[in-house]
């Protein structure tokens, strides 16, 4: 009997050994967790392509500028030994954009709800003295880190057509996608407590994801749109320690 | 075995977390990306043409068709009183004093030695034949029928060619004007190309552009549907009259199919009459020879003329009825025509209106600016 490797099957059979993984009594006596933090950051986005707008109707032709997004994230970290942590995140970010286009008095106002849901997946190091490593003094110094890893961003866009007059506007149209990025990262972790770090950290995003637009001359194909998603992200955020001892 | 047990125990153990990282990784990077979709291209809606284009019925006019007297062949009144006399005499005891002195001058008129015995042996089978055009006149006949034609107040005696009218007025063989010919409406869509109009400013908006052409195309089909249809109304209607004048052509061929025999037949009841009548008058002693001759003589140039008179009636007529058939047509084309300039006329105002109304919906697709 032959098995069919499809997408579908690795995807859950991946999923399925991870599981089992996480629910092994005896692996978790090898792989603790770390720690647990909520915090928030800016991530500052740069463009070396035209931006979100680049999706609507009437789209600028230049790069985009500075494009400031907030984002909420969780980050857990699991100690691969002394020094090394496999540092995974979960971010959530908004942002709106819109353009308008005028042709004689129809005025067109096409927009873009954005949800950017970023999730990250590395390693730090952390620079940790033997001193700074013992137990009864590791509350009470900071130390700094710096890692790098994967970006899987996720992308739901929302799009919403306004006209002044006529048929053909609408609300809330949902599209979602998704695509890899790479980050370098570091920062200083400073304890507050046994249980809990205050962490000031930055972080260099790079990738981008395609964005696929309809023009209206072209009756319909589509042209693959590039949207960088480069930029440093710095932000602030609270550490629970599970390995407080 | 490949492996022992406790080879196998160690190996899981050291590898536990490797395999945990695996798993992880693979789970970040099982899904292939995916590109974020996006909403289907503006479809313009152009209603500017919407009920503002109509094109009007051109005026379809039923030409007047010609007017058509026939004419014929008529017995003059003074003719018919004198052949009245003749065959009425045998009731009385002779023919009235006027009437002989006229036969009287018949009988002056001819040559006794040469005609006498032809004039007395003329039968039924010589009146026929007098009549019957197909066949060449006897020289006799002829000559008797010149002899009373150069005597005008013999020649008013006998039968009187009418001669067609067409529209009131005498058929002329030799005025017949061109004849006007029907034509096809021209292509009208040569001078309204739309492509010739579009992007030639570059702020025109393509698509705004194109859906206003194709809602200008299709307000033009409907013009062009209607001036169609109008076109094809307009070529029953006329084609109904065309076959109303071929009927009227076949009719006027049999009704003179109709009088031509009914003439050539009372001319001969006529002509046999007379000549029985003067053979009876002579026997009776009612009338001289000289008067019997006479009434032999008028006979013949009687029908002798009526003979030309036959002849000339078929002719004419034929080519009246031809004419007029001709004329007529020529009517209804000239009719058609001027629907057509009336159709293109119309056609022409909405044509204006409807390249108004695109250049306004045109101006409306330039791209006004606004920002993002």
């Amino acid at each position: 009997m032959t098995i069919k490797i499809t997408m579908f099957n690795y995807k859950w059979g991946s999923i399925l050994l991870f599981l089992v993984c996480l629910t092994s009594t005896d692996l978790q006596a090898q792989i603790k967790l770390n720690n647990l933090s909520v915090g928030s950051s800016v991530w500052f986005r740069t463009y070396n392509t035209p931006d979100e707008r680049v999706a609507l109707v009437n789209p600028p032709a230049e790069n985009g500028e500075l494009n400031p997004m907030l984002f909420t994230s969780i980050i857990a970290e699991i100690a691969l030994g002394e020094k090394y942590n496999l540092v995974s995140r979960v971010g959530y970010g908004t942002n709106d954009y819109s353009t308008i286009f005028t042709v004689g008095n129809l005025i067109r106002t096409e927009s873009i709800a954005q949800v950017l849901i970023p999730l990250s997946l590395g390693i730090n190091y952390n620079f940790i003295s033997s001193e700074n490593n013992n137990a009864d003094n590791y509350s009470k110094k900071a130390h700094f880190f710096a890692g790098a890893g994967f970006n899987r961003l996720l992308i739901q866009h929302s799009i919403s057509r306004v006209l002044s007059s006529g048929p053909g506007g609408f609300n809330d149209r949902y599209f979602v996608g998704n695509d890899f990025g790479v980050y370098i990262h570091s920062g200083i972790s400073k304890p507050l407590s046994k249980s809990f770090d205050l962490i000031l950290d930055a972080r260099y995003n790079a990738g981008y994801y395609i964005h696929r637009v309809y023009p209206d001359e072209l009756n319909g194909q589509y042209l693959r749109k590039r949207i960088s998603a480069n930029g440093i992200e710095a932000g602030l955020r609270l550490v629970f320690n599970f390995n407080n001892k | 075995m490949f492996f022992s047990k406790s080879r196998s125990v160690t190996f899981l153990k050291v590898s536990k977390p490797l395999i945990f990282l695996l798993s992880v990784g693979i789970v970040f990077f099982a899904c292939a990306p995916m590109d974020v979709d996006n909403i289907q291209p503006f479809q313009y809606i152009i209603k500017d043409f919407d009920g503002k284009i109509t094109l009007g019925i051109a005026n379809k006019k039923k030409p007047a068709l010609t007017d058509f007297e026939p004419g014929g062949i008529e017995l003059p009144p003074a003719t018919l009183e004198l052949v009245e006399d003749i065959l009425t005499a045998i009731l009385r005891d002779n023919l009235k004093d006027e009437n002989e002195n006229i036969l009287q001058d018949f009988a002056f008129l001819r040559d006794p030695v040469a005609m006498d015995n032809r004039l007395k042996d003329i039968d039924v089978n010589d009146i026929d034949n007098i009549l019957d055009t197909t066949i060449p006149l006897e020289d006799i006949f002829a000559d008797i029928f010149f002899l009373v034609e150069d005597v005008p107040g013999l020649f008013r005696y006998l039968p009187t060619y009418i001669p067609p009218k067409i529209d009131g007025i005498i058929f002329n063989f030799y005025d017949i004007p061109p004849k006007v010919k029907g034509r096809i409406i021209p292509v009208l869509l040569n001078d309204y190309d739309p492509s010739k109009l579009v992007a030639v400013n570059s702020s025109l908006v393509t698509p705004c552009a194109v859906a206003v052409d194709a809602a200008y195309n299709v307000a033009l089909g409907n013009l062009i549907l209607e001036s169609e249809r109008q076109i094809a109304e307009a070529g029953i209607f006329y084609d109904g009259i065309r076959v109303e004048i071929a009927d009227i052509k076949n009719d006027r061929f049999d009704y003179l199919s109709d009088t031509l025999q009914g003439s050539i037949d009372e001319l001969r009841r006529l002509g046999i009459a007379i000549n029985i009548a003067s053979e009876n008058l002579l026997r009776e002693g009612k009338i001289n020879e000289e008067i019997y001759y006479g009434i032999k003589l008028f006979m013949v140039a009687f029908l002798v003329k009526s003979r030309q008179n036959l002849i000339m009636f078929n002719d004419t007529v034929i080519a009246a009825i031809e004419k007029i058939a001709d004329e007529d047509i020529e009517r209804v084309n000239q009719a058609y025509n001027d629907f057509l300039d009336d159709l293109e006329d119309l056609f022409g105002e909405a044509m204006q209106d409807l390249n108004g109304i695109r250049n306004s919906a045109l101006n409306n697709c330039h791209n006004q600016g606004g920002g993002s």
